[in-house]
């Protein structure tokens, strides 16, 4: 090999070898790697790291650049010490290669903080971040700082320093386009909720309180639209907001006199959109866009409530729906911003079909076509071009407005999410929904990387070929420039293509069905008279069944097989317990399986499976979800017998064997996923039949989530030990592991759409046989990475489980296995007491019984050792608090049946406090299930048997209400609002007269349960 | 007169800059070096490789200050720096027996 470093600056094999690599300008190249290291103590320091770098640099998207960058932030600081840390990090060179070879800003960025590389080098800061986490760091950044301005800068050094880590998970492939944009949106929210909380720390000593005409406290909130109101935030957007403040009034006074809600609002608003904005030392934090406020440019910067109000009931316009559909509370008052959306909400989303949004849609977008084509830019405009991210867009957003007046589910402002929703309740086909999305996504990246390289805001295709290539390799296409760019045009041109196909589909006149006359629909008083509480509705779904819904035509052969099919679909609706729902139902099952024809075929020649489809049907969404995703069921469906027979943990296992059979991995996932689908689907389906009940239900599908957690279990150790060995300890001995489940899998409690909460703990540390020998935490770290991706990866054949790891063992960045050791120290020197309280859930689900034994003595000993104490309590109280505050956000319109006032999480707290204080002199109630638990606790005389069985007639009644919400699919789930259609529904499944009577029981019974609550753990 | 050493993690030297200069600190020496603590010896997984701990890169932050603002320093060091997190560093508050100003040849506070 040439010696690169000691060439001569024009050696021409040197030259021709950085050619080969890849290299567009070796002679600069050539510079740059001598510039790395001008003395012999550096060369030396260089030479070894250099075939490595040399493999790595060749890999980026462009290598010229990444070897310019790489020098120039050598040049930073001291250089010895910079290549120690190339040569000492397994991850430096790798990182430092992509990033300065992908973008020119982030590179620009690090150069400029050159002290960031050792935090991004950091293994607990590369991954994903959550609103608190972001909460807590700039807590902790500005805390030292009282001026605004020093404010300021470390607000902007603190996004300077996540929009590096952001990117670099993005550039390595660690976070998809998803999470780095919900990651750049949870950024810009906590810096205006530090942005708010200055504002109102600076106005009021000056104006005192902003108070309402009824003297309570008024506040303001911060709306984002756009990209950020969808989660969809990118590194150079700007951020789209709105402001509303509550109420009309006066402040309290301060130094300089009291003033107008409004006009102390408005200097907030000023003062937020400066300490986002401002240019400092430091740069900007975030281009902050306001013209998406009533009367754009020329209107106020915040209107009350009243004002929008006001706005929305004569001016707005169709424009300005659509733009509201992207809403959503980003900072400041959490309750101004929920009463504000009760205003919106009605306004944006209407009942009923009103088809002519389809017309006026297409206008909208026939202006921004005009407009384009005036540019010349149709087509290499990835978000206004024909095909590109905006039609995508509109597209989603006409359903939006057209459906989801009457379908909540469908409202957000995330359109990769409206999409998946769209497709998941049938007003998109699962071909055009998939198509869409995967679209959306690749038109997103593009937009991403074009936008990556310098922080431009452009959305249009370069025209230099090899500028245009080198966009190709940043999308990850491992090509030579020109390849790339060839490979890349022919994929972007079949994305916009099929976008705009479809676009112009939808868009365009819906041609009348050919050759069948679809048949009468009854009407309105006929309807009436047989038991539909809301015949036009009803008459509308009839259509909408008949005729389908736009963009989902039927074959001619689907159009007579449901003609055929209307008599007895009339007849059975007619005898159904519920025909509204039953009908809404049967709708969106009849418009997702349109493509099936053959399906449609069976109904209408099987009376009897029509009939029982329609009984289902009446129960809510869920189980027309799963036969959506498991048509092959249907046909069983003729034959309720055959699904009677409760099952046992052993015909579960029995049932999913056929998994371990020979055939490629996602072979194995498909079937795993089907096989358990079909046996949830029996066993939800006993549960509605009444053959089982609620309780029953949860012990079944715990059952079924053991035997899945087996079996995967089984073929992920297997896996990890086929690549790595097994691992044994220095004896010799295999170290076995155990699974611990906690969370309502340790209570056997499981209902629909739970996760299974749980961890992994093996026996003790060792090594691996393998050829490369690895350390057992790490090898069954990659088993329960294994475990999760088989259990919780979302393929075409659905879902088996999500598994959630949060409960285990260690804090955030730690790894998913621990030793029986470690998890000892864990929770006895660093757990949080809330930590310890989880583990009166614990239960051994899957694994080694001799490990399981020692984990077992081990929870015991840390949970009824010593008696909880009068502050630990406190702790679990205050905790309590918190849930109710931050995730029940009940208010007096909204419910929640979890974690809202003397709901579910109430009665699982009274039981845990009881088992953590008594459980040591009382080994009886020491019991992971909390019915179970709660018997034993009356049995043991620690509560009066009265108190004792009503406490659990109110868990099962609550029990019974969140089933109920499930089974409608309301999401998010557990919250019930009282406004919508819901409290009715569930009033009816549970067998009250009325809605009312349901809904004051239910006040009443969460009462008690608080009272209760406030006995046991008292403030 | 105390002279104070912060060896930090690297990412906090400009909040602690900037937290120093509002107190009105005006000069200061900063080195790139490399040490450890407690972390020594461990290993870490990042993105899938592993590898042992051993020096790590930090900053080392010297101010010289008058006694009476000892205090107020040293805690909006620790302020500025922390993590919470291990490796956030250690403040070492040493003795001072002189200061001279070299071009003026002032001395004591003076000097600094």
């Amino acid at each position: 090999m040439v010696d690169l470093l000691r060439a001569a600056p024009r050696d021409r094999k040197a030259l021709a070898e950085l050619r080969r690599r890849g290299f567009a300008e070796p002679g600069t190249a050539l510079a740059n790697l001598h510039g790395l290291a001008p003395s012999p103590a550096e060369g030396a320091l260089l030479e070894p790291l250099l075939p490595r770098l040399l493999t790595e640099l060749a890999a980026a998207p462009d290598p010229d650049m990444a070897l310019n960058n790489l020098e120039r932030l050598s040049a930073q600081g001291d250089r010895a010490a910079f290549l120690r840390t190339l040569g000492g990090h397994p991850g430096a060179i790798h990182l430092l290669a992509r990033l300065g070879g992908t973008s020119q800003f982030l590179a620009d960025t690090l150069r400029r903080h050159p002290q960031l590389l050792a935090w991004l080098l950091e293994p607990s800061i590369m991954r994903q971040w959550f609103a608190d986490d972001f909460e807590a760091e700039l807590t902790a950044s500005v805390a030292p700082f009282t001026r605004p301005e020093a404010r300021w800068n470390a607000l902007r050094r603190f996004k300077y320093r996540q929009l590096l880590r952001i990117g670099s998970r993005d550039i390595l492939g660690d976070a998809d386009l998803t999470v780095t944009t919900e990651e750049l949106s949870r950024l810009a929210d906590v810096c205006l909720a530090a942005a708010c909380r200055w504002a109102e720390e600076a106005l009021e000593p000056r104006y005192g309180v902003p108070t309402a005409a009824d003297g309570t406290r008024s506040g303001f909130a911060v709306i984002g639209m756009g990209k950020l109101g969808g989660d969809e935030l990118n590194y150079s957007s700007d951020i789209d907001l709105i402001f509303v403040y509550g109420d009309d009034g006066e402040t309290t006074g301060g130094s300089e006199g009291s003033v107008s809600n409004g006009r102390y609002f408005a200097e907030a608003a000023k003062a937020v959109v400066a300490a986002v904005e401002s240019m400092t030392d430091e740069g900007y934090a975030f281009r902050v866009d306001l013209r998406l406020r009533p009367e754009g440019r020329s209107g106020a910067l915040i209107l009350s409530r009243e004002g929008y109000r006001a706005y929305f009931a004569d001016r707005a316009e169709l424009w300005e729906r659509q733009a509201l559909i992207k809403a959503r509370f980003s900072a400041g008052d959490g309750a101004v911003a929920a009463r504000f959306f009760e205003l919106v909400r009605p306004f944006v989303f209407r009942p009923g079909l009103d088809e002519g949004i389809v017309a006026d849609v297409r206008h909208m977008k026939q202006e921004i076509d005009r407009a384009q084509r005036a540019k010349g830019a149709e087509r290499r405009n990835v978000k206004l071009g024909r095909g590109g991210i905006r039609e995508v867009e509109f597209l989603a957003q006409a359903l939006q407005l057209l459906y989801a007046g009457d379908d909540p589910w469908l409202r957000g402002g995330n359109t990769r999410r409206t999409l998946f929703r769209l497709t998941e309740r049938g007003y998109l086909s699962p071909g055009l929904g998939r198509m869409l999305g995967d679209s959306l996504v690749f038109l997103r990246n593009v937009e991403h990387r074009l936008q990556i390289l310098h922080e431009f805001q452009t959305h249009t295709l370069p025209e230099d070929p090899r500028a245009l290539g080198l966009l190709a390799r940043r999308m990850g296409i491992a090509l030579p420039p020109d390849a790339a760019r060839r490979r890349f045009l022919a994929e972007y041109r079949r994305v916009t293509s099929g976008v705009h196909a479809a676009f112009r589909e939808f868009f365009e006149a819906r041609p009348t069905p050919r050759g069948v006359t679809p048949p009468r629909i009854p009407t309105f008083t006929a309807l009436k008279a047989t038991g539909f509480a809301d015949p036009d509705r009803a008459r509308q779904n009839l259509r909408l069944v008949l005729e389908g819904r736009p963009l989902l035509p039927y074959p001619a052969r689907a159009s007579a097989a449901l003609a055929r099919m209307l008599p007895v679909l009339l007849d059975a609706l007619w005898q159904s317990p519920d025909p509204d729902e039953a009908l809404n139902q049967f709708e969106r099952f009849v418009s997702a399986a349109g493509p099936r024809t053959a399906w449609l075929e069976l109904l209408a020649d099987q009376p009897a499976l029509l009939t029982n489809l329609v009984r289902l049907c009446a129960r809510g969404e869920l189980v027309t979800q799963m036969l959506l995703t498991q048509p092959e069921l249907l046909g069983s469906l003729a034959d309720p017998a055959t699904f009677a027979a409760q099952k046992s943990g052993r015909q579960f296992r029995a049932a999913l064997a056929p998994v371990l059979g020979p055939m490629t991995p996602p072979e194995q996932k498909d079937l795993l996923r089907r096989l358990k689908g079909a046996e949830e689907l029996r066993a939800t389906w006993r549960m509605l039949l009444g053959v089982t009940d609620a309780e029953r239900f949860s012990t079944e599908l715990t059952a079924l989530a053991q035997a899945a957690l087996a079996t995967a279990w089984l073929m992920a150790v297997e896996g990890e030990a086929r690549r790595q060995g097994v691992p044994r300890d220095a004896a010799g001995r295999f170290i076995d592991a155990v699974i611990v489940g906690v969370g309502k899998l340790g209570g056997r409690e499981l209902t629909t759409g739970s996760d299974l909460d749980l961890f992994v703990i093996f026996d003790r540390d060792g090594m691996t046989d393998g050829a490369e020998p690895i350390e057992a935490a790490v090898f069954y770290h990659q088993a329960v990475e294994a475990l999760q991706s088989l259990l919780g990866d979302i393929t075409a054949a659905g879902i088996v489980f999500p598994v959630d790891l949060r409960l285990r063992p260690g804090s955030k960045g730690s790894t998913f296995a621990a030793s029986v050791d470690s998890m000892a120290q864990y929770y006895r020197e660093w757990a949080d007491p809330w930590e310890r309280q989880t583990l009166t859930r614990a239960r051994l689900v899957a694994g080694d019984p001799g490990v399981g034994r020692r984990v077992r003595r081990l929870v015991t000993e840390l949970l009824y050792g010593p008696a909880a104490t009068a502050p630990d309590l406190k702790e679990i109280r205050m905790l309590r608090e918190r849930m109710e505050k931050e995730l029940g956000k009940e208010n007096p319109g909204l419910y929640h049946v979890k974690f809202g006032r003397g709901g579910l999480v109430d009665v699982e707290f009274i039981t845990q406090a009881i088992q953590l204080v008594h459980g040591r002199r009382h080994p009886g109630i020491r019991r992971p299930n909390t019915l179970q638990a709660i018997r034993a606790i009356g049995a043991a005389g620690l509560l009066s048997p009265e108190d004792a069985a009503a406490l659990g007639e109110q868990y099962r009644f609550l029990r019974r209400v969140s089933a109920g919400l499930r089974l409608f699919g309301v999401r998010p789930s557990d919250t019930l609002e009282l406004a919508g259609p819901f409290p009715a529904r569930v009033a009816k499944s549970l067998d009250y007269p009325s809605r009312t009577d349901f809904l004051e029981d239910y006040r009443k019974r969460t009462a008690w349960v608080r009272a209760l609550w406030n006995r046991v753990v008292p403030a | 007169m105390k002279k104070i050493e912060a060896v930090i993690k690297p990412f906090k030297l400009d909040d602690v800059k900037e937290a120093l200069t509002e107190l009105g600190v005006v000069g200061m020496t900063v080195t790139e070096v490399r040490g450890f603590g407690r972390q020594k010896g461990h290993t870490e997984l990042y993105r899938g490789s592993e590898y042992t701990i051993d020096f790590l890169p930090k900053v080392k932050v010297e101010v010289v200050v008058s006694d009476d603002m000892v205090d107020k320093v040293v805690s909006l060091i620790c302020a500025a720096a922390k993590t919470g997190s291990i490796g956030d560093g250690k403040v070492f508050v040493l003795p001072m027996g002189e200061a001279i100003r070299i071009r003026t040849g002032e001395k004591g506070g003076a000097a600094i």
